[in-house]
């Protein structure tokens, strides 16, 4: 002590010119702040609870995003043991180098210990570089911070391992259909049993061609991106092939701009096979307007105003699937629907003579033209029909066992 | 050529987006919203194609004077005169196209045509509830048990009505018949996108010519 | 004059007055109210009959939503997406040396992947030229693809793997169900039997009838009860008996026939109940409609 009190007063008279009082505070001062001391807590707390230490939260790990494009990273933490409801949330930092400054990434809630650094942030993950995280705690008076983490950097998937059953469905799809294909080669034909409404389609058409009237076909109400377009541009092939060979008009009136010329090749084609290509009039190919209603307005004239003895009602359809189908019973006309939308579908079985549900609607055209190359995919669905079967019985008998291994396997996420 | 470019076309692309669905490859991705952006381009593309179609159609009538010309000069009357408004002034929801144009004419007619639902289905729940066939019978039952549950006066009848209404609907037969026409109607429209995919089915396409 | 037309000119013609008498021309908001109303009974006269009036208001509404669709894609996909772009790009230096930057793995630069879908577009738009109108095929075949492989996942996944998952149930709950369900399977087998032996080979008369209405009905209740009771079996078993419905290989006769008929009739039920939940919602939209005509009225009187 008597050493300690001649380096205070030393120090007091030659550096500092202070009087010894304040010498000593000063060289007290000087001391704590190279003492190395610990860092003590960060003093926090909820205001009027009193004071008390914010805890930083444990376990911090950081790690690249699984399954992801390559521009996430992934951070985790546990919430601070003994630490209760007393803070707000959680902030992750980043810094590009252990020792560097670390900018603010996110802010969570306190009941969360995940956070994803992902594209959409402000402050993005670039591929292949490393970076530092750290987590604090933080309420309205500080924050509690962890140790930094890393480095970690972010590496892309090239396989998603979780959809591997999608590809097990493609694989197992495509090799019925391959098999198919080669016993239809070998000469030996494929049943296809048969299905009222698409056997009735030359029924109608014929029944059309008695009148002296034409066909109506409505190819739905979407675009060329939905599947359900793309299959009625194919029956209407066959269709028109069927009109052209009685010699009846087929007016087909559209609701999308883009099927308008997918439909004139379709018609056009269908006449070209009957062999009656001059009797194709582009008149009857009819964009009326993209708004839905305004369609059903157009084709409940064209069905009044032209008398159409036949309506084919083929593709997707929605809400005016009543309007179209009811006032096509009203004028006599025979009809024939098919959708795979299930909330239209009553309305069709109602109103029209026949009704094609479902994949009976996609089976049309190979049913129609039984070509071989056509008959391969519908035999592949019905092979995919029995595996599902398969799955069913047993997956439910696992299920009944407490074995979750297929449902398991089936989570694609 | 005529058709094997197109075929070529179609297979790359439809083969890009489906194996685009395996690969989280932030690169992939990017591609595959890329072509998305060219689809939504190019379909408002064909909008030119169908005004044309409307147009040429409309005129011909009227130069032709066939039945109901004076009414096709009216779509293409309202047809021109609204394009120039919107292509000039633009669509804004304060524009004279919106406020007015939009607002005033579509809405209400719209509207209107929706509306007309409602008397169609009197008449098809008319001839659904003339019981002539098993189907039939199923199907006029299960509505009314359904349409009961749903109001105030099924509950008045009978306390279970409301709860009958909603298995039939949520846990029940609906469910159940709902899942296998998705599931059929998935398998059908796999192999048609397999079919077109693959070229095996390109008629669409027209031919050689 | 035919007497057709003079009916229609007159009705125009007390509209008119109507309108004159009762001040719509004096503001705008009561021409508002009278243009959607006329508009409004326009189209409801076609619930009559097809009339002059719905042909004007079918066609007018045709005309105003083409224009309508086509001037706000242009003004809000094809200008800001792609035309403004690419001519941004061409007069700011060309489309190849507009942008340094390249689309991921480096194969086309972000100037020339604008510059694509234009291209498609003019092709498309060949069409209109009658002997290069084949060209369009390329663009139908782009979207085509397009559509056709993602929608091939999308079903996929959604439609097929989801719906198997959803209906891997477990068939009985708990071993003490076990029980209940022999008793039930017992039952079951009772019904197959009393139909095979009694019910199909009864002839025709006041005892037969009363006794095939007993035997359904007791079927009935028993199908209830066992859905009731054994939810996930129905499911599973009724899943089953729509994909045998929609199985094309083979002809639906025998067993395969009657499970096949049993999907039907689950299809039918679940027809049933879609139409009868869409009842409700489609007569609320004419209640919406018809209060929008009663202001109208309102005004008027």
């Amino acid at each position: 002590m008597c050493s300690l009190f001649y380096w205070v007063r030393m120090f007091a008279l030659r550096f500092t010119r202070l009087s010894m009082p304040k010498a000593c505070v000063a060289f007290c001062l000087v001391l704590s702040a190279f003492s190395g001391s610990p860092a003590e807590p960060i003093i926090g707390g909820q205001e009027g609870a009193g004071v008390r230490a914010l805890l930083p939260p444990e376990d911090v790990q950081a790690m690249d995003t699984p399954r992801d494009g390559g521009l996430s990273l992934t951070i985790r933490w546990q919430r601070p043991t003994g630490e209760e409801e007393g803070f707000s949330g959680y902030r992750i930092y980043r810094s590009d180098s252990a020792g560097g400054e670390f900018r603010l990434v996110g802010e969570v809630d306190r009941n969360t210990t995940e956070y994803q650094n992902i594209p959409n942030d402000s402050i993005k993950v670039r591929m292949g570089k490393e970076y530092y995280y750290k987590v604090a705690a933080y309420d309205s008076l500080g924050e509690a911070m962890s140790e930094a983490v890393g480095p970690v950097k972010s590496r892309p998937t090239w396989f998603d391992i979780h959809r591997l059953p999608i590809l097990v469905a493609i694989v197992l799809f495509f090799g019925s259909v391959l098999v198919f294909f080669r016993i239809t080669k070998r000469g030996r034909g494929l049943f296809i049993r048969r299905i009222a409404g698409i056997a009735a389609m030359e029924e109608a058409v014929g029944r059309a061609t008695e009148l002296g009237r034409p066909i109506l076909y409505v190819p739905g109400i979407m675009d060329v991106d939905n599947i359900q377009t793309i299959a009625s541009m194919v029956i209407l092939v066959d269709v028109a092939k069927l009109a052209a060979q009685y010699d009846v008009p087929i007016i087909v009136p559209l609701n999308r701009a883009f099927v308008v010329p997918m439909a004139e090749e379709s018609v056009r084609q269908g006449f070209l096979n009957a062999g009656r290509p001059d009797s194709y009039d582009p008149d009857n190919v009819r964009y009326l307007s993209d708004e839905q209603f305004a369609f059903t307005a157009g084709v409940n004239g064209i069905m009044v105003r032209e008398k159409t003895a036949a309506h084919f009602f083929l593709g997707a359809f929605f809400a005016e699937s009543l309007i179209l189908s009811e006032m096509g019973f009203s004028t006599g006309a025979i009809q024939i629907a098919g959708t795979a939308n299930i909330h239209q579908l009553p309305f069709f079985v109602v109103a029209c003579d026949y009704t094609l549900i479902g994949e009976e609607f996609y089976a049309a055209t190979a049913y129609i033209s039984k070509d071989p190359q056509l008959l391969g995919p519908l035999k592949g669905a019905d092979f995919m029909k029995v595996v599902i079967m398969a799955l069913l019985v047993g997956g439910s008998l696992l299920e009944l066992f407490g074995v979750h291994w297929l449902t398991g396997l089936l989570t694609l996420s | 050529m005529k058709r094997q470019i197109p075929l070529l076309i179609t297979f790359f692309f439809g083969i890009f987006m489906i194996i685009q669905y395996f690969i989280p490859h932030h690169g992939v991705n990017e591609w595959g919203g890329r072509f998305q952006g060219w689809t939504i381009i190019v379909l408002a593309f064909a909008y030119v194609l169908g005004v044309a179609n409307v147009l040429r159609i409309s005129l011909e009538k009227v130069y032709r004077k066939e039945a109901d010309w004076p009414f096709k000069l009216v779509t293409c009357i309202s047809l021109a005169l609204m394009m120039v408004i919107g292509l000039v002034e633009g669509v804004g929801e304060n524009t004279f196209f919106v406020r007015r144009l939009y607002n005033q004419l579509y809405v209400p007619m719209g509207a209107t045509m929706y509306s007309t639902l409602a008397f169609f289905i009197a008449s098809a729940a008319y001839r659904a509830f003339r019981i002539r066939t098993w189907h039939a019978a199923l199907l006029a039952i299960t509505a009314m048990l359904v349409m009961i549950g749903r109001i105030p006066i099924g509950q008045g009848i009978w306390s279970g009505f409301p709860r009958l209404s909603d298995w039939i609907m949520f846990e029940g037969p609906n469910m159940v018949g709902q899942r296998a026409i998705l599931i059929g109607a998935a398998l059908g429209a796999i192999s048609t996108g397999l079919k077109m995919v693959f070229g095996i089915e390109r008629s669409y396409l027209g031919s050689g010519d | 004059m035919a007497p057709r037309n003079f009916i229609i000119l007159a009705i125009i013609a007390v509209v008119i007055l109507v309108m004159l008498f009762t001040g719509a021309f004096s503001d705008f908001q009561s021409l508002k109210l009278w243009v959607g109303a006329l508009l409004t009974l326009m189209i409801f006269s076609f619930l009559y009959k097809d009339n002059p009036f719905y042909k004007f208001a079918e066609h007018l509404f045709v005309g105003v939503s083409a224009a309508y669709w086509m001037t706000k894609g242009i003004q809000t996909t094809l200008w800001p997406n792609c035309l403004r772009p690419v001519l941004l790009d061409w007069f700011q230096g060309g489309a190849a040396s507009a942008s340094a930057d390249h689309l991921p793995f480096g194969v086309l630069p972000y100037g020339i992947a604008r510059v694509i879908p234009a291209v498609f577009g003019l092709i498309l738009l060949t069409r209109l030229i009658g002997p290069i109108g084949w060209f369009s095929r390329w663009a139908m075949a782009f979207i085509i693809g397009y559509a056709a492989g993602t929608n091939f996942t999308r079903y996929l996944q959604s439609d097929f793997v989801g719906q198997i998952y959803n209906t891997l149930l477990p068939v009985v709950d708990g071993p003490g169900a076990f029980g209940v369900f022999i008793a039930y399977a017992v039952i079951a087998a009772a019904l197959i039997l009393a139909y095979r032996f009694l019910i199909a080979g009864l002839q025709r008369g006041a005892g037969a009838v009363t006794t095939r209405s007993i035997f359904w009905i007791a079927t009935v209740v028993f199908v209830l009860l066992f859905a009731t009771k054994f939810p996930n079996l129905t499911v599973v078993t009724g899943v089953i008996c729509g994909l045998i419905y929609f199985f094309f290989s083979v002809e639906h006769k025998g067993l395969f026939g009657w499970t096949s008929r049993i999907g039907i009739y689950m299809l039918m039920l679940a027809f049933g109940a879609t139409f009868g939940y869409t009842v409700m919602a489609r007569i609320s939209l004419l209640i919406g409609r018809m209060s929008d005509l009663g202001v109208w009225l309102g005004k008027v009187f």
